[in-house]
């Protein structure tokens, strides 16, 4: 790029900044407790042993202090097995969110939580081989929020959940599938990252 | 090296207009606004083309900010004398950033959502397909130009990866289009 350019963009962008930095409406985020907010995310499910996937779902959140929140959730994952078995979650739970600064555009927190999850394994070619469990689980992480303006933000989270309960396995053996439950209960999990738009729709306290 | 120099020169160009520019009359807080239009696809991991019925609503909760959600019927495909899918319905949920002067309204939106699908059985065969639901993820860029206090001209292309994982995997990798006229009310006062 030579200077001519350069010598052109450097006024245009001062100016875009410039003019874009006065006129966000952004306001100063609400970090009061007892809001409640709600909104709807999507999931990727990582280092799963079943492979990755894909979820959505929402959640609503409950502030109960100014460094703390609640986050209440449900998601359905749905993950491709070798491309013979479909391996579906559903998950319902909620996290506690603890923020070590309490205002600001970025606004970092640590999350652990708990969650009742169930798992269905099907096979995609004969919907008659299946089996599912129920269970419990603990996930915990880090994750920020973008206060994009007063009451709302774009959340990004990252959080390991461990399963505490015991496994559905697929085997294969050429063109069968088996789809089995563990005889003991196995601390496996997934990495579940999250990006989610939330809402602050009302106050239900204040203090 | 010369394109990248092009395309920062335009964007930098929009920006200073857009923040140069005056104020909005019509996009404020409490605007609602909805489309109906007719969507062609092209499903970049089929290499297919499907055209949707596409219907959405969307809500400013402030001038930059707004929530919306859109709906998306099959109404058949282009071209292909076998499609994949016998249907592939779909509905999102989420919210978009804005940019806006003068009522001209470019947006960025992440939308999650769910897909209805059911793969196209073949004709001579004798085996059936199951219709099944699967997680979605969007992203939306739009530019929309609200030119009465009712009606706004839009145009609109969204990206969407997913998974059919039913019969037969495939992927759901599209990119649909929409343009058209669409209605807005102001539900609340100017300030």
């Amino acid at each position: 790029m030579n200077i001519r350019h350069t010598c052109f963009l450097l006024p245009l962008f001062l100016i875009s900044t410039s003019t874009f930095a006065q006129k966000t409406d952004a306001g100063k985020p609400i970090a009061e407790p007892g809001w409640f907010s709600v909104g709807a995310r999507s999931t990727i499910s990582l280092f799963d042993h079943d492979g990755g996937g894909l979820g959505t779902g929402g959640q609503f959140r409950i502030q109960l202090s100014k460094k703390v929140n609640t986050d209440w959730f449900a998601d359905y994952i749905s993950i491709n097995i070798s491309d013979k078995v479909r391996s579906e979650y559903y998950h319902i739970g909620w996290s506690v969110l603890f923020y070590p600064r309490e205002e600001g555009f970025i606004k970092p927190y640590i999350l652990a939580g708990h969650c009742f999850d169930y798992n269905k394994k099907t096979s995609m070619r004969d919907p008659s081989i299946t089996a599912e469990r129920w269970g419990s689980a603990v996930q915990a992480g880090v994750g920020t929020h973008f206060n994009l303006s007063s009451r709302f933000d774009i959340s990004i989270t990252s959080q390991y959940m461990i399963h505490l309960t015991k496994a559905l396995e697929a085997e294969f053996d050429g063109d069968n599938i088996s789809i089995t439950e563990h005889q003991g209960s196995a601390l496996e999990g997934h990495l579940l990252t999250t990006i989610s738009l939330n809402y602050k729709l009302c106050r239900l306290w204040k203090r | 090296m010369e394109k990248i120099k092009w395309v920062t020169t335009i964007i930098l160009l929009i920006l200073c207009i857009y923040g140069t520019a005056q104020g909005n009359k019509f996009i404020r807080k409490g605007l609602l606004s909805s489309q109906l239009t007719f969507s062609p696809s092209y499903m970049v991991s089929d290499k297919q083309s499907y055209f949707y019925l596409h219907g959405g609503l969307e809500a400013f909760i402030s001038e930059k900010t707004s929530l919306n959600g859109e709906t998306y019927f099959l109404l058949g495909n282009i071209g292909a004398a076998n499609p994949a899918f016998e249907y592939n319905h779909s509905t999102f949920f989420g919210a978009s950033w804005h940019l806006n002067k003068n009522d001209h309204d470019f947006s960025l939106g992440i939308q999650p959502g769910i897909s209805f699908t059911k793969l196209n059985a073949l004709k001579s065969s004798p085996i059936k397909t199951q219709g099944g639901v699967n997680p979605l993820f969007s992203a939306v860029v739009a530019y929309k130009f609200y030119f009465f206090r009712f009606f706004h001209f839009f145009i609109q292309s969204r990206f969407i990866l997913g998974q059919h994982n039913y019969d037969v995997p495939r992927d759901i990798f599209e990119l649909r289009f929409s343009a058209g006229l669409g209605l807005n009310i102001n539900t609340m006062k100017a300030e």
